[in-house]
């Protein structure tokens, strides 16, 4: 996937800047920075939901968690995951992320945790070559939390994944490259083996 | 249980306010002490009943309803299609504002003298009923398709969902339940309009007609309040069994 001179804007005001990238689709691509950076906004160009200026080239197929659950909420969990991909095992996916006895509830009964795991199903069980990420552990509980990443690190073996996150951990956890978004630009784009995670500490640190 | 208690509190109040009111017009009617200005409650009883005997009752009752029906079916499916285009396209929600404003605004009985010149007494009941009804059916329509979420829209639109599934998957089961409360409410507003048509055009055959028989032919303001009465009461039976279904629809969902 190519990212080339990608400038977003909203109301006259830069968000994104110029910003271009190189990703390979089966890469795990960690992308870091502060509230209101544009991380989100990014995804959404990758997704085409926001105008923007440049060139996004070779797209991959995604699947997307997004920041929000984005479920609908008088729907049971199974039937949210059938409206997304008709043709998903169901079972098999809900077993994975724990709520196997929670096929047939609604949405709304559960908890924000089971949504997010519902909406994590969901996207796993897309047809997909690369998962984009955007914070998809807010919130959740520790268990859940470790749940979660052991399903996604088992299930991406060969996919891409593009993870927006403020969490440095799960980012070098999931992930083999980090790129750090500052002023709508690149401040950092570092491999997980050439930039460890003291180093990744260090570096936020200085920018304090 | 505590649905059922909220149920019977609200019964509750709704029986204590159609007390008092009986009772207000009860004792109005013995202040003013004259049948033709404030009719008794009780000659009004005697005239629901006695009008079940008249044959001409039951024609005009079901004429009534059938035109309600109509011009509530025609507003239903102009607004509520409007309401689905304004919802997708800007355009046509702006050309559509000032059109529903505009209509909203003028005065119901100038709509019957107007129509009653060239469409039968009959026709003009329904083409009125629908250009009243619309406006509102339009703006309750809009309120409710806009408040299917955008992010949803979005999730749809990035999963790919076909339009069928997302009509389907997301309208439906966001709009169901408000939409079935706007039928509700919708319909006893026509059968309203319906009614006052059909007194302003004279239509035969019609609740509206046994009106302008009742004051301006038997000089009963007793039957007026009467039919007027079972009107009201045949608006409120509709509401009710709309009420019944969407309480069963929750229920059934609530089992599942």
């Amino acid at each position: 996937m190519l990212i080339d001179a990608l400038t977003i804007k909203y109301n006259d005001k830069t968000v994104i800047d110029g910003l271009s990238l190189n990703i390979e689709n089966t890469e795990k691509v960690a992308l870091i920075g502060v509230s209101g950076v544009g991380k989100t906004s990014l995804v959404k160009a990758l997704l085409s939901l926001v105008h923007f200026d440049g060139k996004i080239t070779n797209v991959p197929q995604f699947s997307v968690v997004f920041q929000e659950d984005r479920l609908v909420e008088e729907l049971s969990v199974k039937k949210n995951i059938l409206l997304a991909c008709p043709t998903a095992d169901v079972e098999k996916v809900l077993k994975e992320v724990g709520l196997k006895e929670e096929k047939d509830k609604k949405v709304k009964t559960l908890s924000g945790g089971m949504k997010r795991r519902v909406a994590v199903a969901r996207a796993l069980s897309s047809e997909c070559e690369m998962l984009i990420a955007d914070e998809p552990f807010v919130g959740l509980d520790i268990a859940t939390k470790t749940r979660l990443t052991s399903v996604l690190k088992n299930r991406l073996k060969d996919k891409g994944l593009f993870l927006i996150t403020h969490d440095l951990l799960q980012a070098y956890e999931l992930c083999d490259r980090i790129i750090v978004i500052d002023n709508g630009k690149v401040a950092l784009d570092a491999r997980v083996e050439d930039f460890g995670l003291e180093c990744a500490k260090e570096w936020f640190l200085s920018r304090i | 249980m505590k649905k059922t208690n909220t149920y019977l509190k609200k019964t509750v109040y709704a029986l204590v306010f159609i007390v008092i009111v009986l009772l207000v017009w009860q004792v109005c009617a013995l202040i003013v002490n004259d049948e033709y200005i404030v009719p008794s409650l009780y000659n009004v009883c005697i005239d629901m009943l006695k009008i079940f005997y008249v044959e001409q009752f039951y024609s005009a009752y079901f004429s009534t309803l059938f035109r309600a029906f109509c011009g509530f079916a025609l507003s239903i499916v102009v607004g509520v299609g409007l309401a689905f285009l304004a919802v997708k396209s800007e355009v046509v929600r702006n050309l559509c504002s000032p059109l529903v404003s505009v209509i909203r605004l003028v005065p119901t009985m100038a709509i019957v003298a107007l129509l009653c010149l060239t469409l039968s007494p009959s026709l003009a009941s329904i083409v009125v009923c629908c250009t009243v009804v619309m406006p509102y059916a339009y703006s309750s329509s809009l309120t409710v398709l806009s408040s299917v979420s955008k992010e949803l829209l979005e999730m749809a639109k990035v999963y790919k969902i076909p339009h069928r599934r997302v009509i389907s998957g997301i309208y439906l089961p966001t709009v169901k339940i408000p939409f079935l409360t706007l039928l509700g409410t919708t319909f006893s507003f026509s059968l309203k309009i319906t009614v006052s048509a059909e007194v302003v055009a004279g239509a035969l055959k019609s609740m509206g007609g046994l009106i302008n028989l009742a004051k301006n032919v038997y000089l009963s303001p007793s039957l007026v309040c009467a039919i007027t009465v079972w009107t009201v009461l045949s608006g409120l039976f509709i509401e009710l069994v709309i009420c019944a279904v969407i309480a069963l629809i929750e229920r059934r969902e609530t089992q599942c």
